[in-house]
């Protein structure tokens, strides 16, 4: 085992190629583990890996129903085991994480051992029956993803995003929803699922994330006789894949009738500007700029002074050169709030850029990252997208870099964007149903 | 002369601190070595707070509490404090829940100037004509982005099952009809009302000292309190048990959401007591409703529900409530393999190794809360105003006995208690 102090924390390079980023802390009385691999998104396999994720979250040989599981993290004095599931650039992100309290809190030694080994047993040694994946946790697992499909307009902002990145993406990989079509979900079986399951151990090794007082070495250890084993991953690490060359020549509109009472829209913007490129951290500054806090040019000019909507905001996806608006208004509003809003960003391109607003996007973006040291998810977050990408860059060498970010370059940034994409959820704006 | 107290617990080897400040504000101190610090300027006001007066004759518009908090950011000089706060690299938010009105801000630089801002803005209020009515419009959209939300609906529509007077059952930001009754008058005669020091609480967590919070206070506040400290609060009668068994609406759903109420009649007015009955009624909770209890498998099992199905709990010195919510293609079928269990439970009272369970659970969560500042000031601020004290809590929780949540389960969780809110796809 070899071992390089780098970042704030300790970077071990295990056996495979796994990699295992350990920032040793006292400060929280919590310790955090995760593990996860990134794999290409495929339109093939994309929702089977969904599938896949919450079946092996529901029981292991050892736990082998959820009420079993539940009660083995509630012995561990309330431990907490979620999937990690997400998507960056072109890649599907999976895993576990888990918080759990420190030594100083349970009785005996620390929970870390038995955490690891618990999700670890999820992929290496899950609840089978006749050397499949269990039946019933499969058919429960697609009923519950289709539920899930249906459910997207429970969440009319979300599914508006997700229209829109659609639109946005068109023809690449990251244009496919992870939860995909109800028929896909209906065609997996327990016997494909099992297959997909070996697959990914043997095409995939993933990286282990741990903030905590206790000996990263220690645990290095116990990642090796867990998740490395014969039933073990054994695959490669696969590099990071991200279309970014692909800015949008014209604006697509897409319109969806909803009986919503308030109308949702959504704006994508993109260009040629990957995470590698040297514009890159001036796309999170324009975002800053643009949408990204109370002092925007959103929050101020769109909501403050015309009043048009209560929810106005962006966000960047750097992996993809992308940054999404989004806004809820009364449907009559619909044109002018769209218009505000690509004024403002129109006024960023030509760069109407005041002091005070670019004073406090950079202050704004600096305590940020900051926060990010309190938070233990959010730091392993930010290492799991640098490793993933065999990047070295610490927090702080992110940060300074975009505190360097010059006017100019935000400037170039916003006339490098294109729009894209307008995805609007149509509400039916009943007054009366407000009362 | 400020006074300060200090409170130690030995089992999460914390500190805090209790400072009288001679304007009347109660500041509490948590000194935590994290990079953020957080702090909360809170009014003991909220959205139930909708008389100015102790007889119920002088009612307010639904939703002031909600529009004072959105407009107060607002200056005389034109200015925003949302902008001063970003001058200082600081998190600025508010929010408006059913008791109280909270404005807040993180940070990790500039602290001292960000606290100035805070004290400052919230005791200066200023409220303008055209600027309140523009408030009208942005809040108006807020009310159509909560009314387009299931879950909110079905959450309201339990309380209106549940309640049939109480200001609870009314939605915290108002509707677009009682909005439109406040004027920049209505605003600072309900700030002139609540918004006293006496009846507001400073609490700040992180890297600091309660020394250094009290010189910015010392600058920044009145140097006495010079005004009366009791306000009068009025409640409307309830009665004791659920006014509907249920209430269905149609919405924007793809499957049914539902939420089940247990309506609290009996509130102890002692906040020590209310304290150990929520510590009970955490633990009862966790106890029948949890992944790992029974009554999750048989619903599960049954293909009942959706995997997602939480348990709640309020309890404040006038209301108090239970709720179950999931989604369910048959919340009939849910609401009556809920009775089943619960009585099943009733009968052959609590089990025993259930009950440790839960304990060991609720205290793990409870140490769990000490490691965020954001956690810790808003767990401080909630038991502050609910009179009440955090580090007592652990000892509630470790105290209390099996013969008490099985009283509990026999007094609340009955169907005359309850209302079923269902909100349906539409056709």
């Amino acid at each position: 085992m070899r071992s390089d102090d780098t970042m704030r924390g300790r970077l071990f390079s295990l056996p495979g190629g796994a990699k295992f980023f350990a920032v040793p802390t006292d400060r929280f009385k919590c310790e955090y583990f995760s593990c996860r691999f990134q794999t290409p998104i495929r339109p093939e396999t994309v929702q089977k890996n969904t599938l896949l994720l919450s079946v092996l979250r529901r029981g292991t040989a050892k736990f082998p129903d959820q009420t079993a599981l539940s009660r083995h993290l509630d012995f561990l004095y309330s431990s907490a085991v979620r999937s990690v599931l997400s998507t960056r650039g072109d890649m599907q992100t999976l895993g576990f994480s888990a918080d759990f309290l420190g030594e100083d809190y349970v009785e005996g030694k620390g929970l870390y051992a038995a955490i690891t080994a618990l999700c670890a047993s999820f992929f290496t040694d899950p609840a089978m029956e006749n050397g499949h994946l269990r039946a019933d946790h499969t058919e429960t697992e697609k009923r519950n993803m289709i539920d899930a499909i249906r459910a997207k307009i429970n969440n009319p902002r979300a599914l508006c995003a997700a229209k829109c990145r659609e639109i946005l993406y068109s023809g690449e990989p990251a244009a496919l929803d992870l939860l995909g079509e109800e028929e896909t979900v209906s065609s997996i079986d327990a016997e494909s699922l099992t297959a997909r399951l070996r697959a990914l151990r043997t095409e995939n090794m993933p990286d282990f994330f741990y903030v905590g007082n206790s000996d990263p070495q220690r645990i290095a250890a116990v990642l090796e006789e867990t998740f490395l084993t014969a039933n073990g991953f054994s695959g490669q690490r696969n590099p990071m894949r991200a279309v970014t060359e692909n800015a949008p020549q014209k604006a697509v509109y897409a319109t969806e009738k909803t009986s919503l009472s308030q109308g949702k829209l959504t704006l994508g913007f993109r260009a040629d500007i990957g995470d590698r490129h040297p514009l890159s951290p001036a796309i999170v500054v324009l975002n800053e700029l643009y949408g990204g806090s109370p002092a925007s040019k959103l929050f101020l000019h769109v909501r403050e002074d015309k009043g048009l909507c209560y929810q106005c905001s962006s966000g960047a996806d750097r992996t993809k050169g992308a940054i999404l608006a989004a806004a809820g208004m009364k449907p009559e509003n619909r044109q002018v709030t769209e218009d505000a809003m690509l004024a403002e960003f129109a006024a960023l391109a030509r760069g109407e850029i005041g002091d005070t607003e670019w004073e406090a996007a950079r202050l704004s973006l600096a305590n940020a990252f900051l926060q990010y040291e309190d938070n233990p998810a959010a730091l392993c977050a930010f290492y799991a997208g640098r490793i993933a990408s065999d990047d070295d860059e610490t927090i702080e060498e992110w940060r300074e870099r975009v505190m360097r970010v010059t006017r100019e370059e935000v400037v170039e940034a916003a006339r490098a964007m294109r729009l894209g994409a307008v995805y609007y959820l149509d509400g039916c704006g009943s007054e009366e149903a407000t009362e | 002369m400020s006074k300060i107290q200090t409170l130690h617990s030995d089992l999460l080897h914390e500190t805090y601190y209790k400072i009288s400040h001679d304007s009347g504000l109660p500041i509490y101190v948590f000194p935590k070595k994290l990079t953020s610090a957080y702090a909360l300027f809170g009014v003991d006001f909220g959205s139930v707070d909708a008389f100015f007066d102790g007889e119920g004759k002088e009612k307010m518009p639904d939703g002031v509490a909600h529009f004072l908090e959105h407009k107060l950011f607002s200056n005389e000089d034109g200015s925003d404090s949302f902008e001063h706060f970003s001058a200082y690299g600081a998190d600025a938010n508010a929010f408006t829940s059913h008791t109280r009105t909270v404005y807040l801000f993180s940070a990790t630089d500039r602290f001292s100037k960000s606290l100035s801002e805070l004290l400052t803005f919230v005791t200066h209020p200023y409220f303008e004509k055209n600027s309140v009515e523009r408030e009208k419009e942005i809040i108006g959209e807020e009310i159509r982005m909560c009314r387009d939300n299931p879950y909110d609906r079905c959450y309201y529509n339990m309380l209106a099952g549940l309640y049939s007077a109480h200001p609870v059952k009314n939605d915290i930001c108002g509707s677009l009809s009682s909005i439109a009754k406040i004027t920049p008058e209505l605003l600072y005669q309900t700030y002139e009302h609540f918004y006293r020091l006496s009846n507001m609480a400073l609490v700040v967590c992180g890297d600091t000292t309660p020394e250094e919070i009290l010189k910015i206070a010392d600058e920044n506040l009145p140097p006495k309190c010079n005004y009366p400290r009791n306000i009068s609060r009025f409640c409307p009668k309830e009665p004791p048990h659920a006014v509907k068994e249920s209430v269905r609406e149609a919405g924007q759903v793809a499957k049914p959401v539902f939420s089940i109420g247990f309506k609290i009649d009996r509130l102890p007015k002692d906040s020590f007591a209310r304290s150990r009955m929520d510590a009970a009624l955490a633990l009862l909770s966790e106890t029948l409703f949890s992944e790992s209890g029974e009554l999750y498998r048989r619903l599960i099992a049954k293909k009942l529900i959706s995997p997602e199905f939480s348990s709640d709990l309020a309890l404040t010195a006038t209301f108090g409530f239970v709720q179950l919510a999931g989604e369910a293609e048959d919340p009939d079928a849910v609401w009556r393999e809920v009775f089943a269990y619960l009585e099943e439970q009733q009968k052959q009272g609590i089990d025993g190794a259930e009950f440790e369970r839960a304990r060991r659970v609720e205290f793990a969560e409870y140490i769990k809360g000490f490691d965020s500042t954001e956690e810790i000031a808003n767990n401080l601020l909630a038991f502050v105003f609910d009179g009440a004290e955090i580090f007592q809590y652990g000892d509630l929780l470790r105290g209390v006995r099996k013969d008490e949540i099985e009283e509990l389960l026999a007094e609340i969780f009955r169907k005359e208690n309850a209302t079923l809110s269902v909100v349906f796809p539409k056709k």
